[in-house]
Formats: structure tokens, sequence, C-alpha cells
């Protein structure tokens, strides 16, 4: 199968009509016509990274505290997964765990590889590659889960001094990573994976 | 016959639209290139009756607790910006945005760009609409947000007694009509409108 490059054609990416290289703009909806997202592989390391980076203080931070007759109990996503593993409620304990811990580090793994494999041209990759992109690309909102579950916590616990519930550090450090995480996903030009050298 | 590329690995493919394919898919990859699904008719429809559902959603109670004696009530809105009074003035906001406002905006673009070629609109006027359409896509999470109001019951349940409220089967209703909305809507079928 021959590539639009090669055969000198651009696809528009907002109507998917077929354009020749020589064309700036898209002869049907008069978009700007670009071969590949410009930057591509530079934008997805960086949002990547910043992933990375805001992973960290959201797992260990707390992402909410809780007060009962004023004593607080910060809790931690690890500590959420803890909880309900001891009290029996598994399927609740499995959701947490994959949603918030097991999914990210996934995710960061596949785009990670995506990355190295439209870097380096492993063109025999590629197929396995956008497999697992597309699953990473797939579940990426279902992430901000905890954070909705926080802020939702967090309006209906306020019962004066018997018990309330405040966000922890953790909820902000997890929806910035979440949205790095996303602006990854759509940053990245999985065709490059598929290109020949030139 | 149709020649078109393949928006995920590039490769260039004929589609054959005579054929009464539903779905066409890459022959090298798998992505879905070309799907035809419901009448504009019907997509509209679907939208409206979404939209019906966002009005009361923003109005009645979605659930009850009571602990120990104490009670509080929430409706969506309130729910989601709930953060802003601990000061977590960035998570409120992107909650308001994700969780309310865009699947509210994107069922209004929905509808504005089927809707706006049966008065025989431009399609200048259109693709701007449509465009912002595409960019927030994937920040609409009315779905991630109802799991996480059961998430939440799960947890507050407990220690507390849980009342659910008219508010949160709307809104389980409208998530839902939101997601087969968004997933029948084909802007291809206004492209082709513009080539006859
Ligand atoms: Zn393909």
């Amino acid at each position: 199968m021959r590539s639009d490059v090669e055969l000198g054609l651009i696809l528009c990416k907002h109507c998917n009509l077929l354009n020749s290289n020589q064309l700036h703009r898209c002869r049907r909806c008069n978009s700007i016509l670009e071969q590949r997202i410009p930057h591509s592989m530079l934008k997805t390391a960086l949002y990547l990274f910043a992933s990375l980076i805001f992973l960290i203080p959201a797992n260990l931070l707390p992402i909410m505290v809780v007060y009962e007759l004023g004593v607080a109990k910060p809790s931690t996503i690890i500590g959420g997964f803890i909880h309900f593993m001891q009290s029996g409620s598994y399927s609740v304990a499995i959701i947490i765990f994959v949603a918030s811990v097991l999914v990210p580090i996934l995710k960061i793994c596949v785009v990670a590889y995506a990355l190295m494999v439209a870097r380096f041209r492993l063109r025999d990759r590629a197929m396995g590659a956008l497999k697992m992109f597309r699953v990473v690309r797939a579940v990426g909102k279902w992430s901000m889960l905890d954070v909705f579950v926080v802020a939702f916590m967090v309006s209906m616990v306020q019962f004066e001094i018997v018990s309330s519930i405040v966000a922890g550090p953790a909820a902000l450090a997890f929806l910035l990573a979440v949205i790095a995480m996303m602006l990854a996903t759509k940053s990245f030009d999985t065709r490059l994976m598929f290109d020949k050298t030139t | 016959m149709l020649t078109s590329a393949c928006s995920e690995c590039g490769g260039v493919v004929s589609i054959d639209s005579t054929k009464d394919f539903t779905h066409h898919h890459c022959p090298r990859c798998g992505a879905l290139l070309y799907h035809q699904t419901f009448s504009d008719n019907f997509i509209i429809m679907m939208a409206l009756t979404t939209l019906l559902l966002f009005i009361p959603l923003l109005f009645l109670p979605v659930l009850n607790v009571n602990f120990l004696g104490f009670s509080t009530t929430t409706t969506l809105p309130k729910a989601l910006w709930g953060l802003v009074n601990d000061q977590e003035y960035i998570v409120a906001i992107v909650s308001i945005i994700t969780g309310l406002l865009v699947p509210f905006l994107m069922i209004i673009m929905i509808l504005a760009t089927l809707i706006a070629p049966k008065f025989g609109i431009k399609r200048a006027m259109i693709l701007p609409i449509y465009r912002v359409y595409e960019s927030c896509k994937e920040w609409g999470m009315a779905e991630v947000y109802l799991v996480a109001i059961l998430v939440s019951m799960i947890k507050l349940s407990e220690k507390s007694i849980l009342e659910v409220g008219l508010g949160l089967y709307l809104f389980a209703l409208f998530a839902l009509m939101f997601y087969i909305t968004n997933t029948y809507y084909n802007p291809d079928k206004i492209w082709e409108s513009y080539e006859k």
C-alpha cells in the first residue's frame, strides 16, 4: 500500500478529501492543508513528560481530606484502593486501581513506545503500536473519574463540624496529568509510524 | 469509486461507495474511514431530545445525603462547581466545562451543522462551527461524570443514607443520549451535500 506522501497527496483533516500536495488549502472546505501534524513528535514528548511529572504528586499527596469531628483524615489514591480491598468491595477497588494507577502508567508506556516507533522508523512495529495507541486514546478521558469523584464528594459532604471533605493538592495534580496525557495523544500523528524514510 | 487516504496510517485506499457498506475500514490498519448512519432527521431528533433532558438537569436534585440528621441536596451544576469553595478554582472550572458546558455546546453545534444546510446556509458559515465541535469532542465528559457520581454514591453509602433524586435518572438518560448522538453524528454528509 502506498502512502499519501509517496503519491503527492494531502488528506484534509476536516473533511477527509484528498488534495494534491501543490495546494495549500482544501478545495472543498478551504481548510489549511497539512501533510502531518506540525512538530507532532516534539509536542507529544513534551506533554508526555509533563503528564509523568504531574502523576508523582497526584499519587503521593492526599487527593481529599476527610474531617470528622475536627480530626483530619487525608486519603491518597492508593489509600482508597486499599480501603475498598479491606472492606470487601473488590469491584470498586479494582475500578479505582485500574482507572487511577494502572491506566496512567500503561498510557505513558504506550505513547512513549509509539513515539519510539515513529522516531526510529521501526515500521514493522507500527501496526502493534497503533493498536495499543488506539486503546490509550479511547480511555483517555476516563482518567478524569477520580477528579470528578473528589469534586462530587466535596460538594456532598458538608456537615459542619461532624463531617466535611476538602479537596487535597493531588486533585489538581491529577487533573493536570490527565489533561497533559490527553494533549499528548491528540498531538501524536500515528501516520509518522508508517512513513518511509525519504 | 472514491479515493481517500487513511487518517491513521497514511495509506491511500479506494472506497467503493456504490456498495451498501455501512462501515468502511482501512485494509491495512483497520481504521474507520467512512460510515453511513441514520438520516440527518433522526440525529436531529436525538440531539433535540438530549437538549430537552439537559434543561431540567440544571435545577433538579441529583442526590440527597443524610448523615446523622444533617442533610445536603445537590444539583448537577452545584456539585461540579463545588470545589470553588475550597479555592480549587482550576479543578472547579475544568469540571464544570467538561462535565456540563462542553456536552451542552456539542449538542447545540451538532444541531446547528445539521439544521443550517436545510435552510440553504453556505458551507463557509457552518465550517467554523464544525471545527469548534471537532476540537472540543474529546472534552465532553458527561458519561465519565455519571460514573463518578455512582462511585461517589458507593463511597457515601457506607456512612450515610442516600436518596436518589430525579436529576440523577435524567442525567443517566442524558449521558446515554449524548453518547449515542455523538457516535452516529456523521459530518461526512455535510461535505457530501456541498458536492452536489
Ligand atoms: Zn489505515
